[in-house]
């Protein structure tokens, strides 16, 4: 039966702005891009004379694709200017994010109109409690929604930016996993060990990582 | 790490370049196997050396930087061995054993100066040190039959407790040995 979700299909304007937009902006990667113009295509989707401009976008964390076609042929009709939210049909994708409110502010910063800000589901559904979501709009008004969990504890008492840490042995195993799980918490790292060249190895998995880190051999 | 002048060299170098000193993690640390009765002399030295008395100069020179900023967060990597025994490892044990009380005496007297002093107490992971001492089949199987959980740690599995004992939520803890061990001290 049913084993996996392949893709889903968008109709859009224009393809530029399509990928601008969800290659773009929201960093989908492209995964084909053709042109279809022939009869069994037409067949297939019941449509005569079709001439399609694809774009396939693979979605996060999934094997499964957005596929968007802008038909040249038929036109399409678009997107009316007055849809709502909650008009029929299939209406909106939505993506995880890791911080909803830091991506709101880089999706904003770049122009991306938003129709709610992030809104906390309350524990009277405890299924998706504490859950945070909100609704933006595509290149072709179409709706796109994310949603994150929300800070339950204050985050930042268990982050260490701003923070120096000088991490002895940590150069490989334990010491190196620690220096790089400080890095990502925000910390710049020190790093130390009786090989220098383990030392620098580790830095250089930080700065891959954007941290910053130093490196020292010691006897 | 076993001469104080070079680990002093050090957290000063590091102290001048970051600007301030917040957090020392002392992971740095090795293991020689051989049995009680036979066990060398230079081998006790060195793993006394690297693992104990590496850790004592680190958590003096840090702590007075530490001290003097009334902020900062030691962590010490002890051991399962820190609390129990298992054969070949004379050497381990006491430094571990040692660790676990280092971090005790340096907890009590950094304590007014708001420097929490931790250790964490990891069982079997799967590092280059473990991998060297103990990946033959006997002591593998022995560990994993004493392990709850049933097998090794990740790395990155010692990662969150670090950030917690490294982070501004753990300030009323300092002195405490915190076991990463997959149930191995409580069974």
């Amino acid at each position: 039966m049913l084993t996996a979700l392949h893709h889903f299909n968008l109709i859009v304007s224009d393809k530029e702005n399509t990928k601008r937009f969800y290659n773009g902006v929201l960093g989908l990667e492209i995964a084909l891009e053709t042109e279809i113009d022939d009869g069994e295509f037409s067949r297939g989707v019941g449509l005569p004379g079709t001439k399609v401009l694809a774009t396939f976008f693979k979605l996060p964390g999934s094997n499964g694709l957005i596929e968007t076609f802008q038909y040249v042929n038929p036109k399409s009709r678009s997107v009316p200017p007055d849809a709502k939210a909650n008009d029929g049909g299939w209406q909106h994708l939505c993506f995880s994010v890791d911080d909803i409110e830091k991506t709101k502010l880089a999706l904003e910063a770049q122009g991306i109109e938003f129709l709610s800000t992030p809104v906390t589901i309350s524990p009277k559904h405890p299924d998706f409690a504490g859950v945070q979501f909100c609704y933006f709009l595509g290149p072709d008004r179409e709706v796109i929604e994310i949603a994150g969990l929300g800070p339950t504890v204050k985050s930042e008492l268990f982050q260490l930016v701003g923070r120096t840490a000088l991490i002895t042995g940590g150069g490989s195993g334990l010491g190196r996993a620690i220096c790089i799980g400080f890095a990502e918490a925000g910390a710049r790292v020190s790093v130390a060990d009786i090989s220098l060249e383990n030392a620098i190895e580790t830095a250089r998995m930080i700065e891959a990582q954007g941290g910053e880190a130093l490196r020292k051999g010691l006897t | 790490m076993t001469r104080r002048s070079e680990v002093e060299t050090l957290t000063n170098e590091v102290f001048r370049r970051l600007g301030s000193l917040d957090i020392l993690v002392n992971s740095a640390g090795r293991a020689i196997r051989g049995t009680a009765l036979e066990y060398k002399e230079e081998d006790w030295a060195t793993i006394i050396g690297v693992n104990l008395t590496g850790t004592f100069f680190c958590c003096q020179a840090a702590g007075r930087h530490m001290a003097s900023q009334q902020r900062g967060k030691i962590i010490n990597i002890a051991s399962i061995g820190g609390f129990v025994a298992y054969a070949g490892s004379i050497a381990y044990l006491a430094s571990k054993g040692g660790v676990v009380q280092l971090t005790r005496g340096f907890a009590i007297e950094l304590a007014p100066y708001n420097v929490q002093v931790n250790a964490i107490a990891p069982s079997l992971f799967d590092t280059p040190m473990v991998v060297s001492t103990r990946s033959d089949a006997e002591s593998h199987k022995y560990f994993m039959d004493r392990t709850p959980a049933g097998r090794k740690g990740r790395p990155e599995e010692i990662v969150g407790a670090a950030i917690f004992l490294a982070a501004d939520c753990s300030s009323m803890v300092t002195g405490h040995t915190l076991a990463v061990d997959g149930g191995y001290l409580s069974a």
